[in-house]
């Protein structure tokens, strides 16, 4: 299994595989949290559908209902009951989307901290990570010429 | 690619038991490969949903592990696939401890499941908190290793 004795085929047969679940899981995923902006545009297609979303902001706030916008491109959309913060409070929601409306019914939600601003530190800090550690595989594994020459070079 | 720093400490804390610094640095990049193969398939198929399933269950950590240890030399071929699937598991691991509202942070058993799991520990919006913890696991364990060659010398 770990040998060089046909390598090629090892190597199709496991991109393959990977490729046949990429495509499985690409398909029965499609209905997996589907994005907000899918769901508006198609009402009637994802009705019912249950959604996730990380991260939404308070657009307005009514007695019985709120309004808020989430997702890339930014959609806004109603949410029944009543609003867990104040407008420009960010929030994370599970729940619902009914096409009547089209409306949220709200599962869970949690206002998040205002810190959650600062993603975007974490993310620099992930690049700088990665870089670092791909350097460090490079000087462990990277094809090196100059010592293949060395010990290919002939004696004497 | 969120929080890589977290993934990245989660990996070199048992990773600091491994005397092979390959090894060691395999057990390391196996850590991130879920989310970058995931953006490799999320690229090639453009469904960000899809891509993530398939890197972060069991199923895709043993593929994608094999078909990483390929490429690494036969007599190390074995051992770096264990470390890279170590890695990845690590990875996942990590993953499920967010608190996504129930919806999941992994589908581990896919294909034959698409059910989503997840601890549910830390809100996944809160981990610029983990930043200063991360960094000072790093300084013990950059302290510890470094007088555990000094008793070695």
């Amino acid at each position: 299994m770990f040998s060089n004795r046909f390598f090629r085929w090892k190597l199709g047969a496991a991109l393959a595989t990977i490729a046949v679940m990429g495509v499985y899981a690409s398909h029965r995923g499609d209905g997996i949290n589907p994005g907000l902006w899918r769901c508006v545009a198609q009402p009637h297609h994802w009705n019912e559908a249950h959604l996730w979303l990380p991260s939404a902001r308070i657009v307005s706030v009514r007695e019985s209902w709120y309004e808020i916008a989430s997702g890339d491109p930014e959609v806004t959309i109603r949410v029944d009951g009543a609003a867990p913060g104040k407008p420009g409070d960010r929030i994370s929601w599970t729940g619902t989307f009914r096409s009547d409306g089209p409306r949220l019914l709200t599962e869970q939600v949690r206002v998040l901290p205002p810190h959650t601003r600062l993603r975007w530190l974490v993310e620099a800090i992930s690049v700088a990570v990665l870089l670092a550690v791909l350097a460090n595989l490079g000087r462990h594994f990277l094809f090196r010429p100059k010592v293949l020459q060395v010990e290919g070079a002939p004696r004497g | 690619m969120a929080d890589l720093l977290t993934h990245f400490v989660a990996a070199r804390v048992p990773g600091s038991l491994v005397r092979d610094r390959r090894l060691q640095a395999l057990l390391v990049i196996g850590t991130f490969l879920p989310d970058i193969t995931g953006k490799g398939i999320y690229w090639v198929l453009d469904n960000p949903t899809g891509s993530q399933l398939v890197t972060h269950s069991l199923a895709g950590i043993l593929l994608i592990s094999y078909l990483a240890s390929l490429f690494v030399e036969e007599p190390l071929r074995r051992s770096g696939f264990l470390m890279l699937a170590a890695g990845m598991a690590i990875h996942v691991l990590v993953d499920m401890t967010k608190d996504n509202l129930g919806a999941g942070a992994a589908m581990l058993f896919l294909p034959f499941s698409l059910r989503g799991q997840e601890f549910g520990l830390i809100d996944p919006e809160n981990v610029v908190l983990l930043v200063p913890i991360d960094l000072a696991i790093l300084a013990v364990l950059w302290f510890l290793e470094r007088r555990f060659q000094r008793v070695q010398q």
